[in-house]
C-alpha cells in the first residue's frame, strides 16, 4: 500500500495545473466573421 | 459577426430606381443574416448609403445588433445606434464594439443630422468601462488600416479587431500590442473562422519580441562603432579628406540620435505578450461552388431578384444614347460580318436575362445591352430595343458618324482586352481567354 500514496500524489500534482488551467482557460470559442459582403461589384443573373 | 459594408457597395447612389433596387437587395441581406444567426454588425459609411432612416428600419427588423460607438446625433452628440453589445459564449463574456470609419462624415455632412466622432473621443472611456465586465473585447472597425493600428497600439485590452477590407485579400491575423487584427476578402467569397483558446489573463501568446528590443540592440551596436571611431580622435577632422568615410560616420551619428529618440519616447500601453497564454487558429472558408445552397436562403435570393426585376420594369420614357444607332445600321454595309455575329451569344445576350427573369436588373443589363457601362447603368432601363444585346457598337464604338460618312469617321476594328474584361471578368467568366475567344465573336 505504501507505493499507492506516492502514485496518487504524483497523479494529483500532474493533474492540478490542468485543473487550474481549466478554470482560467476557455476552449471552444469560434468566431465566424465577414466584412465588405457587398464588395465593389455586384453579381447579376 | 461582420465588420461593416454589409448592405451597399457604394457610399451614395443617385435617387430614383437605382437606390430603390439596391435597397431591396439590402433588405434581403438583413433577412439572410437573421436566418444565419449573426450576432453583430458594425456600421460603415457604405451602410449609410440609403440614409439613416433606412438603416434604422433595417436595424429594427434585424435579430442582430447594428453597432457604432461613434455615429452620433449631430445636435445632441448621442449615439444613434448601440455602441456595444455583450454576448456570453463558451463561458466568456464578450464585449463587441462597433466603430464607424471617419470617411462617413463626407456624406453625413450633406444631410447635417449626424456625424462620426473621432475614435479617440469615444473608445478610451468605453474600453475602460467594458474591460472590468468582460473577458474579451472585440472591435468591429471600418476605420482605415493605419487608424486601426493606432487603436491597437493604444489599447492592449481590445483583443480582436475585425476590420473592413483595406486589402484585397484575406488577412491572416496579426497581433499588434495584444490586438489580433483580421479581415476577409470582399463579397463574401470567404468566411473567416477564428478559433480561440482564451486565457482570462487576456494576453495573446506571441513568439515575436517587442519591437523596441531590436532598436536597443541596434543602438548598442552603433554606440560601440562610434566609440571605436572616436577613440582615434575627432572623426570630423580625421575624415575631412575622405568624404565617403565622413558620410558613413555622420550617418551613424544621425541614426544614433533617431534611436535615442525612439527609446526615450514615453511608454505606450504596450502589453508584454511574452507570458501570454491565449492562442488562436485563423482559417478562411472558401465559398466553394460545391457547397450545396441552403434552400431557405436560395428562396430568399430568388425573391430578391424577382423584386429587383419588378421594380426595374417600371420604365421611364425611352432615351437615345448619343452616337449609338443599333446594329441594324451596320448590317446594310457589313452584311456578312453581321450574319456571323447573329449566330453568337452576343446576339442573344438580352434574351439570357429574360430567361432568368433579370432583364430589368440594372446590375446585369450593362453587360447584356449596347452603349451602357456600370457608370451609367441607370440609363439601361430606358434604352430602345435597337440597343438590346451586345451589338456591334459594344466593341467598335458609337456608329452614327461612321454610318453617315464611312470614309471619314473610322471605327475601332479590334477592341482591346480591357474592354472585354469589363464584362468577361473572373466573376462572370472565369474561363475567358482574350486571344482564344476573340475568334469566336465574328
Amino acid at each position: 500500500m505504501n507505493y499507492l500514496l506516492p502514485l496518487a500524489l504524483t497523479l494529483f500534482f500532474t493533474a492540478f495545473p490542468a485543473l487550474l488551467t481549466a478554470e482560467t482557460h476557455s476552449d471552444g470559442l469560434t468566431i465566424y466573421y465577414n466584412n465588405d459582403v457587398r464588395g465593389e461589384t455586384e453579381p447579376c443573373g | 459577426m461582420d465588420a461593416g459594408s454589409l448592405l451597399f457597395e457604394r457610399t451614395s447612389y443617385p435617387t430614383g430606381r437605382a437606390i430603390e433596387q439596391v435597397k431591396i437587395t439590402a433588405s434581403g441581406l438583413v433577412k439572410a443574416h437573421n436566418i444565419m444567426g449573426y450576432d453583430a454588425v458594425g456600421i460603415s459609411a457604405k451602410d449609410l448609403a440609403a440614409g439613416l432612416d433606412f438603416l434604422r428600419e433595417e436595424a429594427n427588423k434585424s435579430d442582430f445588433s447594428w453597432l457604432s460607438a461613434n455615429l452620433v446625433d449631430f445636435a445632441s452628440g448621442k449615439p444613434l445606434f448601440p455602441p456595444f453589445v455583450i454576448k456570453e459564449r463558451a463561458d466568456l463574456k464578450i464585449a463587441v464594439i462597433g466603430l464607424t470609419g471617419s470617411d462617413a462624415n463626407v456624406h453625413l455632412q450633406k444631410n447635417g443630422s449626424a456625424k462620426v466622432l473621432p475614435w479617440q473621443d469615444v473608445l478610451p472611456a468605453l474600453v475602460d468601462k467594458l474591460s472590468p465586465q468582460s473577458d474579451l473585447i472585440i472591435l468591429l472597425s471600418s476605420e482605415n488600416e493605419k487608424e486601426n493600428e493606432k487603436i491597437s497600439q493604444q489599447f492592449g485590452t481590445i483583443n480582436i479587431l475585425i476590420e473592413t477590407a483595406m486589402r484585397p485579400h484575406n488577412a491572416t491575423g496579426k497581433i499588434i500590442n495584444n490586438t489580433l487584427i483580421a479581415q476577409t476578402d470582399k463579397q463574401g467569397k470567404y468566411l473567416g473562422k477564428l478559433r480561440v483558446n482564451w486565457d482570462r489573463a487576456g494576453i495573446w501568446k506571441e513568439k515575436k519580441k517587442p519591437s523596441k528590443i531590436l532598436e536597443r540592440q541596434e543602438l548598442d551596436r552603433i554606440d560601440w562603432q562610434l566609440k571605436r571611431l572616436r577613440s582615434k580622435g575627432d572623426p570630423e577632422k580625421i575624415y575631412q579628406d575622405r568624404p565617403a568615410n565622413l558620410r558613413a560616420y555622420r550617418k551613424l551619428v544621425t541614426r544614433q540620435k533617431e534611436l535615442e529618440t525612439i527609446l526615450a519616447a514615453p511608454p505606450s500601453n504596450s502589453v508584454d505578450t511574452a507570458k501570454g497564454k491565449s492562442t488562436f487558429q485563423n482559417k478562411f472558408l472558401e465559398l466553394d461552388p460545391k457547397i450545396v445552397d441552403d434552400p431557405t436562403i436560395g428562396q430568399l435570393v430568388m425573391q430578391i431578384k424577382r423584386d429587383v426585376n419588378a421594380l426595374g420594369k417600371k420604365r421611364t420614357t425611352k432615351t437615345i444614347l448619343p452616337g449609338f444607332t443599333g446594329s441594324k445600321t451596320c448590317v446594310s454595309c457589313h452584311e456578312e460580318v453581321a450574319a456571323k455575329w447573329d449566330q453568337t451569344p452576343h446576339a442573344r445576350a438580352y434574351q439570357t436575362l429574360v430567361e432568368k427573369g433579370q432583364q430589368y436588373n440594372t446590375n446585369c443589363l450593362p453587360c447584356h445591352v449596347t452603349g451602357i457601362s456600370m457608370e451609367n447603368k441607370d440609363k439601361s432601363l430606358s434604352i430602345p430595343k435597337e440597343l438590346f444585346n451586345v451589338g456591334c457598337e459594344s466593341c467598335h464604338g458609337p456608329s452614327e458618324k461612321h454610318s453617315k460618312k464611312p470614309g471619314e469617321a473610322k471605327m475601332a476594328s479590334t477592341p482591346a482586352s480591357s474592354l472585354c474584361l469589363q464584362c468577361h471578368s473572373d466573376e462572370h467568366d472565369d474561363d475567358f481567354n482574350y486571344e482564344r475567344d476573340m475568334k469566336l465573336v465574328h
